[in-house]
C-alpha cells in the first residue's frame, strides 16, 4: 500500500521541464511517488474528461500518451492520484495578460468588474484549463495548475509589442492578474501556481537562464529548463506536502535557488 | 363632384389593405421622410426594442454607428454583459422621453449629473444605467470615469449621425422628488435603496412627454444640424405598473401616450419620422403572432418581419437596391480565439522536448 502521496504530472510539452528536474536530481522527490502523463500540443488539444478521467480521443493517440508513462496508463484516472500537477497544458496566460494589458494601455476604460471577467474568462476559455477543472470536480485528486511559462525574454524579438505604458502597467497589474486568477481557479477546486517571481524578467518575459538549451539558434522561446521544472515542482510538492522539509520551506518563500542542470 | 374617398388608393381602406390581405402581405405602412441608406449614418438609443434595430442594420451591412464599443478583445458574450453594442453608447435601456432629455442634457451641456450613486454589497451603482455594469464598479471614481466616457461618447455620437433613431418605451418611471432627476429603474429594484419620502412615482401625461421630446429634439438639433430623428414605440408591454391599475390597461395608456407623441412630432417637426414597428407587431391584424407565449417577447420572426419592412418601405420610396435577406452579423470583436494548430516545426520541437526528457528514462533501465 502506497504510505506517500501519488503525485501525477500531466501536461504538453511543458512538462518535460519537470522531468528533467527530476532527472537531473535537482528535486528531492522520494516524498511522493511521481508518474507522469502527457503528450504533445498536437494531440493534447483532443482530449475529453469525462466519467473521472481524461481519454485520448483514440487507440493511436492514447498509446502516445501511454508512451511516457510508466505504468502504460492510456487513460488519466483521477481518483487514483492524490495530486495532479498540470503542467502547462496549453494555457497561455501570456496571451491573456498581453491582451488586457494592450486595452488597458491603449483605451478606453475598463472597469476592474470588466479586468476581472476578462481574465477568468481567458482562463477558463482554454481546452487545458477545462480538463483540469474536470479532474478537480472528482474531488478525488488536488489539482495544481502551472500554466505555460512567459516567453523567455528576448528584448529584439518582443521589444516592440511592449510600450512604455505596457511595460509600467505590466509591474502595476500582473499581481493582481494573477491574484483574480488564482481566485478564479479555486472557485473551481484548482490551486494555481503563479509564475514564479524568481524566474520572472521585464515583466512579463522568463528570464533566459530557465530557456532550453539554445533557445535563440532553435527559436524556441516557450520550452523551458530543468531549472525551470524544478522550481515549479518545488512549488508543487509543497503545496502538496511531499517534499523534503527544507526545500518546501524555500519553495514555499520563493527562495529556492537553483544552481545546477541547466540545459 | 365625386367625394375625397373616391380617389383614395387601396392601402386606405381597411378591406383592401388589411381584411383581404394575409397579415404577412400588409405593406406600404410607413412611407418613409428620408432615405436611409447603407451608407447613412445611424445612431440607436432607446427601449430594449432599439437593440434589434442595430443588430439588422448591422446584419444587412448599413452603417450603424457604435460610439462606445468597449475595449478591444472581448468576447461576445462579455460586450452583451457588459452592454456594449447594445446602443450607439452605453446608457442601457432608455426607457422615457424625460430620461433621453437627461442624458442628452448631461451630455450637450454644461450641466452635469448629479451626485448621487447606489450602494449595494460594497459596491457602486450609476442610478441612470445600473444594469450596464454587472456586479457593480468598485469605486465612486470608476463609476464617475465610465460615465463620463458614456457622455463623451452621446456627444460624439449625436454630432457624427445622419440618422438618430429613437425608441419610445415607457411613460411610468421614478423620480427624485426634490429634483425632478428621473431614474433608469425603481430604487431598491437593482440596487440602491427605495425611501418613499425622497422617491416618487410619475407616470407622465401627454404635455410632459411633448415637452420632454421636443427639448430633447432640440439639443439634438442644436448639436447637429443635419440630424434627422426616427422615432419608433416599443411593442414590448410593461412588465409590471406602479398606478395601481391592471397592467394591461396600463400598457395600453404608456403606449397610446408614447404612440400620438410621436405623430404629433412628425406632424410639427420636417426632420422627425416614425416607424411602425409598433403597429407591427401589437395590432391585432396579426393576432398576436409575433409574441411569445407570455405575450410580452417579441419573437424573431416579428423582428424579421418589422425589419423587412423597414427596408422594403424604403426601397419602394427612394429606390436602390432590395433589402438582402438577412445575413449573419459580423462580429465586432474578437471570440475568444481558438488554440492554434501547432506548425510543423513547433511540434517537432514540442516532441524533441519530450525525447530529451524521457529518454533514457532511468525507471525503465
Amino acid at each position: 500500500m502506497t504510505e506517500v502521496p501519488r503525485l501525477c504530472v500531466f501536461g504538453d510539452s511543458h512538462y518535460a521541464c519537470v522531468r528533467q528536474a527530476e532527472a537531473q536530481g535537482l528535486v528531492d522527490v522520494s516524498g511522493v511517488e511521481l508518474e507522469y502523463w502527457g503528450n504533445v500540443g498536437g494531440r493534447f488539444r483532443y482530449l475529453e474528461f469525462r466519467e473521472g478521467a481524461i481519454h485520448p480521443p483514440d487507440a493511436a493517440v492514447a498509446s502516445r500518451f501511454a508512451r511516457f508513462n510508466t505504468k502504460g496508463r492510456t487513460v488519466l484516472p483521477a481518483s487514483e492520484f492524490d495530486a495532479i500537477l498540470v503542467m502547462g497544458a496549453r494555457i497561455y496566460l501570456w496571451r491573456v495578460f498581453f491582451r488586457l494589458l494592450t486595452a488597458l494601455a491603449d483605451g478606453p476604460f475598463v472597469s476592474e468588474g470588466l479586468q476581472r471577467r476578462f481574465l477568468a474568462d481567458g482562463l477558463r476559455g482554454y481546452h487545458g484549463y477545462r480538463l483540469a477543472a474536470g479532474l478537480a470536480s472528482t474531488g478525488t485528486a488536488r489539482v495544481l495548475l502551472a500554466p505555460v511559462a512567459y516567453y523567455t525574454a528576448n528584448p529584439e524579438r518582443f521589444a516592440a509589442s511592449v510600450s512604455p505604458t505596457m511595460a509600467r502597467l505590466m509591474a502595476e497589474k500582473l499581481p493582481w492578474f494573477w491574484t483574480v486568477l488564482t481566485e478564479a481557479a479555486a472557485e473551481d477546486g484548482i490551486a494555481l501556481i503563479p509564475q514564479p517571481d524568481e524566474t520572472v524578467v521585464e515583466g512579463m518575459f522568463t528570464d533566459p537562464a530557465y530557456a532550453v538549451a539554445d533557445h535563440v539558434a532553435k527559436a524556441d522561446y516557450e520550452h523551458h529548463n530543468a531549472a525551470y521544472g524544478a522550481v515549479i515542482l518545488a512549488r508543487a510538492l509543497a503545496m502538496i506536502g511531499g517534499g523534503a522539509p527544507g526545500l518546501r520551506e524555500a519553495a514555499a518563500t520563493g527562495t529556492m535557488a537553483v544552481t545546477e542542470g541547466r540545459c | 363632384m365625386p367625394h375625397p374617398y373616391e380617389t383614395l388608393p387601396d392601402h386606405s381602406f381597411w378591406r383592401s389593405a388589411v381584411a383581404d390581405r394575409d397579415a404577412l402581405e400588409i405593406a406600404g405602412l410607413w412611407a418613409p421622410r428620408f432615405p436611409i441608406k447603407r451608407r447613412t449614418r445611424i445612431v440607436t438609443a432607446g427601449s430594449c426594442f432599439a437593440q434589434h434595430f442595430s443588430k439588422a442594420l448591422v446584419a444587412r451591412r448599413y452603417r450603424w454607428l457604435d460610439f462606445e464599443p468597449g475595449p478591444a478583445g472581448l468576447t461576445a458574450e462579455q460586450r452583451r454583459d457588459y452592454h456594449y453594442g447594445t446602443f450607439s453608447f452605453r446608457t442601457g435601456n432608455i426607457y422615457t422621453p424625460r430620461m433621453l432629455l437627461q442624458w442628452l442634457t448631461w451630455a450637450l451641456t454644461e450641466a452635469r449629473p448629479p451626485e448621487e450613486v447606489w450602494e449595494r454589497n460594497g459596491r457602486y451603482y450609476d442610478p441612470f444605467r445600473p444594469g450596464v455594469e454587472p456586479g457593480g464598479y468598485v469605486s465612486l471614481e470608476e463609476l464617475v470615469q465610465s460615465r463620463s466616457e458614456t457622455l463623451a461618447a452621446i456627444a460624439a455620437a449625436v454630432r457624427g449621425a445622419q440618422v438618430f433613431v429613437f425608441t419610445m418605451g415607457l411613460t411610468e418611471a421614478w423620480q427624485d422628488r426634490a429634483t425632478g432627476v428621473e431614474y433608469a429603474v425603481c430604487p431598491g429594484t437593482v440596487a440602491g435603496e427605495f425611501d418613499a419620502d425622497r422617491h416618487g412615482f410619475v407616470n407622465h401625461g401627454f404635455g410632459a412627454l411633448m415637452g420632454d421630446m421636443t427639448a430633447a429634439l432640440r439639443l439634438l438639433f442644436r448639436a447637429n444640424r443635419g440630424l434627422k430623428v426616427l422615432l419608433t414605440v416599443s411593442p414590448v408591454p410593461l412588465t409590471a405598473t406602479a398606478t395601481g391599475g391592471h397592467v394591461l390597461t396600463a400598457t395600453s395608456h404608456s403606449k397610446s401616450l408614447l404612440r400620438a407623441v410621436a405623430s404629433e412630432l412628425v406632424e410639427g417637426q420636417t426632420r422627425v419620422d416614425y416607424f411602425p414597428s409598433y403597429e407591427i407587431i401589437t395590432h391585432p391584424a396579426y393576432r398576436g403572432r409575433f409574441f411569445a407565449p407570455n405575450l410580452r417577447s417579441v419573437l424573431p420572426e416579428g423582428v424579421d418581419h418589422v425589419m423587412a419592412q423597414f427596408f422594403r418601405d424604403q426601397m419602394v420610396a427612394f429606390g436602390g437596391e432590395a433589402a438582402a435577406a438577412s445575413v449573419p452579423a459580423p462580429l465586432p470583436a474578437v471570440e475568444e480565439a481558438p488554440e492554434p494548430e501547432l506548425t510543423e516545426a513547433e511540434e517537432l520541437r514540442c516532441e524533441e522536448e519530450l525525447l530529451a526528457a524521457f529518454a533514457p528514462d532511468r525507471r525503465h533501465d
